[in-house]
């Protein structure tokens, strides 16, 4: 390797959530890229002791505004499990519809927010002037997207009609079917877009690999999952809900407010880079043909995108699915409904659920009815290590022919972290 | 015919037109909440005050125009005024939107959130009939003793109501809803916890719970 010497900071990172910043430094034998979460810690494990389990998962929905529904659903399992609950078979379904749809809203917006950097563009803005056709469609398919959730849950964000031990809206036979339907046009719209996304879309970093290949998603035992009891690592390692602990070294990191992870001693990440090659033998043949279309090359990190927007395709097919099958089995209606609890019940509950980012771990004791600890690790968090590792990786990269010009890396680290669709305020909750 | 200009905005009206005909003919809104037509135009609510141009404040849901003239119909000025007579009127009006059968279509909710006064509680945008109301059936909302405006979004989606949009000021309304939160036999002590979790650092927070307070030694 040639020599070099490279340091700089970056402050902001457009189109990412939140505040951090990154530093760099280092020359040919070692680099450092360091990822730091300056947003201030929000205690929310702390704030929700000694109340009333049921509250739990409302206050925990607002660790996030983007990504509400899937705290507030792991939650909600969580909680439920510990109080020893058994939700109606019915409103679990509800709860994996309200959660793809998330997914599916969340992957469509983190597309059109790093879509630029694969396209030469300077920003989603300057995007929609350049592809105004591609921009209008991505924002239709949100919006509809958005209407379909609506009819399943009431409000987007923060919805208040699933909770533990209750649903609150009642959902008709018509309306799951009005679901199915749409959401299988959605799949079939974002199928003929992915021909002229796959067109203007210019991979980055091409040939580069992530040198720590090793990720986690949730265990898929009955299709593709948005909830489940087991995590999944990709060397083949089922780890139970009672065992997460153990298995995910949290550290405490004094440049950054959030814990950083390690599983076995090495960073490894999540999202939909993850899901798709771990549920590859679940995946439709729409979503294959996607994944063929835009050229997924899993080993390049800044394909996480091209997997959101593939994902988003497989997201459609399994609820429209889902809904269908739903569809057929009420009568008339899905009622709402609230189940007797317990007050002073003690217990413990964890639950692992699909956010769009990877994998969401909600953890809680309840102790005579009031909550006694909570734990959550996020996305975000499993995947800082990884961002600086393979941030190092790139710049080595970068390097391999020579000194490389500052102005050409500080754009393409940003562009590998919002790759990753970091959540700055999740990964400080 | 006449030209009446209502905030720049021309329109071209028969002599004998009130003001408030010749804005709704011009698509300009202006509140109004007393007048009905060919019933009663006694303009007592004040709610519809327009200015001229001499600076006289005139009710346009009786005022008639016989030449051509200039008014000023929406300003912060008028929205003010229009503020405190709403509120006057408001404060006779015994609120209890828990057992109204208009609530979920009520003019008066509807006023005071385009005019921004507070005091309203969120059950008056409920789509709840009375006897459906979460709290018969056992399931704490705090709808009651929160300030409405929000078109009751949470009750709508299925949920309760966590007092987001803050506690209500009123304080007979305050009195009324916990006396009631007590009838359906809720602990107040469960409400205050529960509200605890929005409110923790309003400070009109402070002074719910002392209403709140009152209530519980009242019984005593
Ligand atoms: S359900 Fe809530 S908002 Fe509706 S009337 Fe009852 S207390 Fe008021
Ligand atoms: S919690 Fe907020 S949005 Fe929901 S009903 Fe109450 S005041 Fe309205
Ligand atoms: S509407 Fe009441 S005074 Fe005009």
């Amino acid at each position: 390797m040639k020599s070099f010497y490279i340091e700089f900071g970056i402050e902001e990172v457009p189109a990412v959530a939140g505040r951090l910043d990154i530093y760099v430094k280092g020359d040919e034998v070692s680099v450092k890229v360091r990822f730091g979460v300056l947003q201030d810690p929000r205690f929310f494990e702390k704030f929700v002791k000694k109340r009333d389990p049921i509250e739990v998962p409302y206050m925990m929905s607002r660790i996030c505004g983007v990504c509400s529904v899937v705290h507030l659903t792991c939650s909600t399992m969580a909680i439920e499990k510990a109080m020893g609950i058994k939700p109606e078979e019915n409103s679990l379904k509800i709860r994996e519809i309200a959660k793809g749809m998330e997914i599916l809203q969340n992957n469509l917006i983190h597309v059109l927010m790093s879509i630029p950097d694969f396209t030469g563009t300077k920003n989603a803005l300057e995007f929609s002037k350049k592809y105004p056709n591609i921009f209008s469609k991505i924002m239709e398919l949100n919006t509809r997207t958005l209407d379909v959730y609506r009819r399943i849950g009431g409000r987007f964000i923060h919805t208040p009609s699933i909770g533990a031990a209750f649903h609150g809206k009642p959902i008709y036979r018509y309306e799951l079917e009005g679901i199915s339907r749409e959401l299988s046009n959605l799949s079939e719209e974002l199928h003929s877009l992915a021909y002229e996304l796959a067109e203007i879309w210019k991979p980055l970093a091409p040939g580069f690999k992530d040198p720590v290949p090793s990720y986690c998603v949730l265990q898929a035992d009955d299709g593709y999952p948005f909830f489940s009891e087991k995590l999944l690592f990709s060397d083949g390692q089922v780890v139970p809900a009672e065992k997460y602990y153990e298995t995910i070294e949290e550290l405490k990191i004094e440049y950054s407010n959030a814990h950083y992870t390690l599983y076995k001693g090495k960073p490894f990440y999540t999202g939909s880079r993850a899901r798709l090659q771990a549920y590859s033998h679940l995946l439709t043949d729409r979503t294959r043909e996607v994944i063929k279309l835009l050229k997924i090359d899993y080993d390049n990190p800044f394909e996480n995108v091209k997997a959101q927007y593939a994902e988003a395709v497989q997201v459609t097919e399994v609820l429209a699915q889902v809904a269908a099958e739903l569809a057929a089995k009420v009568k008339h209606s899905i009622k709402p409904f609230y189940l007797e609890r317990r007050k002073d019940c003690t217990g413990e509950g964890i639950a692992f659920a699909t956010a769009p980012r990877g994998t969401l771990i909600h953890h809680y004791r309840i102790r005579n009815g009031k909550m006694d600890y909570a734990n959550v690790i996020t996305p975000t968090v499993m995947n800082a290590r990884h961002v600086e590792v393979n941030g190092e990786a790139l710049i080595r990269w970068l390097a391999s022919s020579g000194q490389p010009d500052e102005e050409e890396v500080k754009p393409i680290i940003a562009a590998l972290l919002r790759a990753y669709d970091p959540c700055l305020p999740c990964a400080v909750h | 015919m006449v030209n009446v200009k209502l905030d720049g905005v021309e329109v071209e009206v028969e002599p004998g037109t009130t003001v408030l005909e010749a804005a709704k003919k011009a698509g300009i809104e202006i509140p109004h909440l007393c007048t009905l037509k060919d019933l009663y135009n006694g303009a007592s609510c004040r709610l519809c005050l327009v200015k001229t141009t001499r600076g006289k404040l005139v009710p346009a849901c009786a005022y008639q125009v016989y030449r051509d003239e200039e008014f000023t119909v929406n300003s912060l000025e008028l929205k003010r005024i229009r503020k405190v007579n709403f509120e006057l009127l408001l404060s006779f009006h015994k609120i209890e939107c828990w057992k109204c059968e208009r609530k979920g279509d009520c003019l008066l909710a509807s006023l005071s959130q385009e005019l921004g006064v507070e005091g309203i509680p969120v059950c008056s945008q409920c789509p709840l009939p009375p006897e459906e109301c979460l709290l018969t059936k056992g399931i704490l909302c705090l709808g009651m003793i929160t300030s409405s405006g929000c078109d009751a979004e949470c009750i709508t989606s299925g949920g309760q109501c966590w007092g987001c949009r803050g506690p209500i000021t009123r304080r007979d309304v305050l009195e009324r809803a916990f006396k009631r939160y007590e009838e359906l036999g809720f602990n107040i002590d469960d409400v205050l916890f529960r509200a605890e979790i929005f409110w923790n650092s309003v400070p009109a927070f402070e002074k719910l719970k002392k209403v709140a307070a009152e209530v519980r030694g009242g019984k005593k």
